[in-house]
């Protein structure tokens, strides 16, 4: 029997590998999407190699330099589009002087730590719960649907707020990634529930469970491989919406604390500075544009390659 | 509560926008134009506040631009003269004659009411009136306001206030409608400058509303409340029945004054930049923020409308003594050193916010000794002579400390700047921010406070004696409410102070104490790095600005009127 069911495994692991050649192959296919998936590339990228960016431009992201800003005129950069320079390629922050380009590569990692981590902990914690409601049902289906409803109707942003600012001590980076990881997983949970029940009617399920296959290897075996797609899709729209909640948290003062920087950190203290350093607040609100749309079609374009029926128009 | 005179100063300053003043040059190139032009009568004058108005009740006000509004609606025993700079500090007579007669060696003082002074329904203002607002101050319900009732009134320690011992104190007498007599138990030099506190304005009994008064005080002044709402707008009318001839300080030109509360700071600015329509009639509540700072100075025509004013307010680190390993004197002495008062001042605003100060007390406060105990290239900090001290204190491998910040953009900005100087000497600090409201409760119990803290404080009128008996006498560390908050326990210093306020003669005191401000500074409880001026801006069609350092050089409200 369990031959049986590692051989139907070996075929659907196989479809799987030509299919996911054929899936990357549709992406870059397209121009719009090459761009994104290259522009999320050299984000990783960036993020990674943040301490050795920092070291060939010798900034670093907490040092002040009170000799780049101008404390006549209230803090201001000196020099041009926010102080750009040979030694601050991308201009200091007004006050304090600190290399803004440094700030932003060591946001970027954050950002990025953040939103991938907490993605992760949603997705594990969505299709996990998700599966077991979809499959099992009756009481099972109850209990988990009931908390989804709960976690879904909450007013998320106000909690994190008040759950963060009640753990003081408490590193901010792992609370974010909880916090945002909590509050994300009925997301992935709602929809791996409702492919798991369309699965475990199926007929291989059904063939499956006549040759006497466990609950456990339906489930891992026969149902979850299937989840793969729509799990793939949810996940990379989520990592867009956590860096945007992570900079919306850290735009509040809820986020990570000083002097790590972040992007929403960032902007939140270049609002003031909008007119007279108009630098800025264009760099880290750009990057934070740039990011979130680059996930975001790349999210559509994996939907799109991995669903025959919205193929590209 | 004694924090509270200082959470004025701060609650603006370190919340919600940074402090921020003028050189001496600028301020006297800007002052010219909104100063020299004459107000007229009439108009609607908008005044544009960053922050909420704490209490209006004038036994709770005792932050200061609450203390600048209330000016508006209440008149007390004496008050400080309306006049830009130095000027500005000196006490005069308001509702009284006088500055006060004392008798007895300082231990009776007498005030004479002014003939004419009336409340907002007509009736004439008497000295039973002052006598209940006092006494008030001693309920349990409205415990925000000044000590210094409490303190020195005979009595005072044990009375209740009048809502529970109908009987009233004792030690106030009202011999006739237009005398009040005030009996203390010690001799208090200045006690015709302490008069001039909200705390000493008439109440009417009947008129008094317990806590609800704070939203509707009685007014004696020439405005009274038309609309509050708190957090939003408070809408001031004339008093019809105030009269100019009885009121040398106020001028009433306005007919109306708008107080619009809680914006967002460069919203405040940036309307103010352009003052249009309605806010050609503005002022700033709050000194301009850092972002505007480059904006204002760089156009010759909004540098014209920047108005800078003076203060008596000393901006500090504070050092907590009893913790370990700051109690020991190096560590504090090196933290001096290493602070870089220059990035401090950057993040209020740069020079225009004030000058780097080297002690506890500002120039501008009388007996004030100069000095530089602990000095560094342009205030910068001296990293090198820190680390040494800290490897004579054994320390050469660093420290952690924890600092308390309010939670706010220029809290925030501070505390980091605090982060980056000491981190050059070794000194790894970590910012704990406290949400604003919750700021000076937090650091005023000594159980819940950290090893640093950004502080300040702006004395009660201008004179050491409401500065450093508050706080740097060791046997004043209270559990809750404290302002010693570096809790520094010294019986030296607790004796020169007892000497100091026991020889009586002011001027005398004044130059003892800024004796013993030096003796304090070599302890190094407190890092002094500025010492405020303010910048406010206003509009175009507004005359008569200047700041007053009464109210940490903001501006005067009551010699504001328009143009046309």
């Amino acid at each position: 029997m369990s031959a049986r069911a590692a051989a139907t495994t070996d075929t659907g692991s196989r479809t799987a590998g030509t299919a996911q050649v054929t899936v990357l192959r549709r992406l870059l296919s397209q121009r719009g999407t090459a761009l994104a998936l290259a522009a999320v590339a050299l984000l990783v990228l960036v993020a990674l190699a943040a301490p050795l960016i920092t070291w060939l431009t010798g900034g670093s992201p907490t040092a002040f330099h009170g000799e780049a800003v101008d404390p006549a005129l209230g803090g201001l950069p000196r020099g041009t589009a926010g102080g750009v320079s040979a030694e601050h390629w991308l201009g200091v922050e007004p006050v304090n002087g600190r290399d803004v380009l440094a700030r932003v590569v060591y946001g970027a990692r954050v950002s990025l730590l953040i939103a991938v981590l907490a993605t992760a902990v949603s997705t594990l914690l969505g299709t996990a719960l998700g599966l077991l409601a979809g499959f099992l049902g009756g009481w099972a289906d109850t209990l988990i649907g009931r908390l989804m409803d709960l976690l879904m109707s909450f007013p998320s942003l106000i909690f994190m707020i008040a759950l963060i600012s009640a753990a003081p001590g408490a590193d901010r980076r792992l609370l974010l990634i909880m916090v945002l990881g909590l509050f994300g997983w009925p997301y992935i949970g709602r929809i791996v529930r409702g492919q798991a029940m369309v699965l475990a009617r199926g007929e291989f399920v059904a063939a499956a469970r006549v040759l006497g296959a466990s609950r456990r290897t339906l489930l891992l075996r026969e149902v979850l491989p299937n989840l793969t797609g729509p799990v793939l899709v949810v996940a990379t729209m989520s990592i867009p919406a956590c860096i945007a909640t992570e900079a919306g948290l850290s735009f509040l003062g809820v986020g990570v604390q000083p002097p790590t920087p972040s992007w929403g950190q960032m902007i939140a203290s270049a609002v003031p500075w909008y007119a007279s350093d108009p630098a800025y607040f264009l760099i880290p609100g750009v990057l934070l544009f740039v990011t979130v749309l680059a996930f975001n079609v790349l999210g559509d374009a994996v939907r799109d390659a991995l669903d025959p029926r919205s193929k590209p128009r | 509560m004694r924090p509270r005179r200082a959470a004025c100063a701060l609650a603006a300053a370190l919340g919600l926008l940074s402090a921020a003043a003028c050189t001496g040059s600028t301020g006297a190139g800007s002052t010219g134009a909104p100063g020299n032009a004459v107000p007229v009568k009439g108009g609607t004058l908008h005044v544009l506040s960053t922050i909420d108005l704490e209490h209006l009740d004038p036994a709770r006000a005792y932050v200061t631009s609450t203390q600048d509004v209330g000016r508006l609606i209440y008149r007390t025993l004496t008050t400080f003269a309306p006049a830009p700079g130095q000027a500005g500090g000196k006490i005069v007579p308001d509702l009284a004659t006088d500055t006060g007669r004392p008798t007895d060696g300082a231990r009776t003082w007498t005030f004479t009411l002014r003939d004419g002074a009336r409340f907002e329904d007509g009736r004439t203002v008497t000295s039973k009136d002052v006598k209940y607002g006092v006494e008030r101050t001693f309920a349990a319900e409205l415990p925000e306001g000044p000590p210094y009732a409490r303190l020195w009134l005979t009595g005072g320690d044990t009375y209740k206030g009048p809502y529970q011992d109908k009987a009233g104190l004792a030690s106030i007498e009202t011999p006739d409608e237009r005398t009040v007599v005030f009996h203390l138990n010690r001799p208090v030099a200045d006690f015709g400058s302490a008069v001039s506190l909200p705390m000493f304005a008439p109440v009417p009994q009947d008129k008094d509303t317990g806590v609800g008064y704070d939203n509707r005080p009685f007014s004696s002044g020439p405005y009274r409340i038309d609309v509050f709402e708190p957090k939003k707008q408070l809408t001031l009318v004339r008093n019809p029945s105030w009269d100019p001839a009885t009121d040398t300080v106020r001028k009433g030109l306005p007919d109306k004054v708008v107080i619009d509360l809680n914006l967002d700071p460069a919203v405040v600015d940036q309307r103010l930049i352009s003052g249009q329509g309605e806010d050609a009639n503005a002022v700033a509540m709050e000194p301009i923020g850092p972002a505007s700072v480059g904006r204002a100075l760089g156009d010759p025509r909004l540098k014209q409308r920047l108005v800078t004013g003076d203060s008596i307010n000393t901006r500090f680190l504070g050092i907590n003594t009893r913790h370990k390993p700051l109690d020991d004197v190096r560590v504090r002495q090196a933290i001096a050193y290493a602070l870089d008062k220059d990035a401090l001042r950057t993040t209020r605003g740069g020079p225009i916010a004030g000058d780097l100060a080297t002690t506890l007390l500002p120039p501008t406060l009388p007996g004030a000794a100069p000095e530089d105990p602990y000095p560094s290239q342009d205030g910068k900090g001296d990293p090198a002579k820190a680390k040494a001290l800290l490897a004579e204190a054994g320390h050469a491998s660093g420290l952690e400390l924890t600092l308390d910040t309010p939670a706010t953009a220029g809290g925030k900005a501070q505390g980091e700047a605090v982060q980056a100087s000491l981190a050059r000497a070794g000194i790894a600090v970590r910012i704990n921010e406290i949400s604003s409201s919750a700021f000076y409760s937090t650091i005023g119990s000594p159980a819940r406070e950290h090893d640093l803290l950004i502080d300040g404080w702006t004395p009660d009128w201008p004179g050491a004696s409401t500065y450093l008996p508050i706080l740097f006498d060791g046997r004043l560390i209270t559990a809750e409410g404290n302002n010693n908050r570096s809790q520094y326990d010294s019986p030296e210093v607790d004796a020169r102070l007892d000497e100091i306020a026991a020889a009586g003669d002011p001027t005398t005191a004044q130059a003892a104490y800024g004796e013993l401000a030096k003796r304090i500074m070599r302890d190094a409880p407190v890092v002094p790095f500025l010492w405020d001026r303010a910048a406010v801006l206003v509009g175009p069609n507004v005359a008569g600005a200047y700041g007053h350092t009464a109210f940490v050089g903001r501006l005067d409200l009551v010699s504001l009127g328009l143009r046309r």
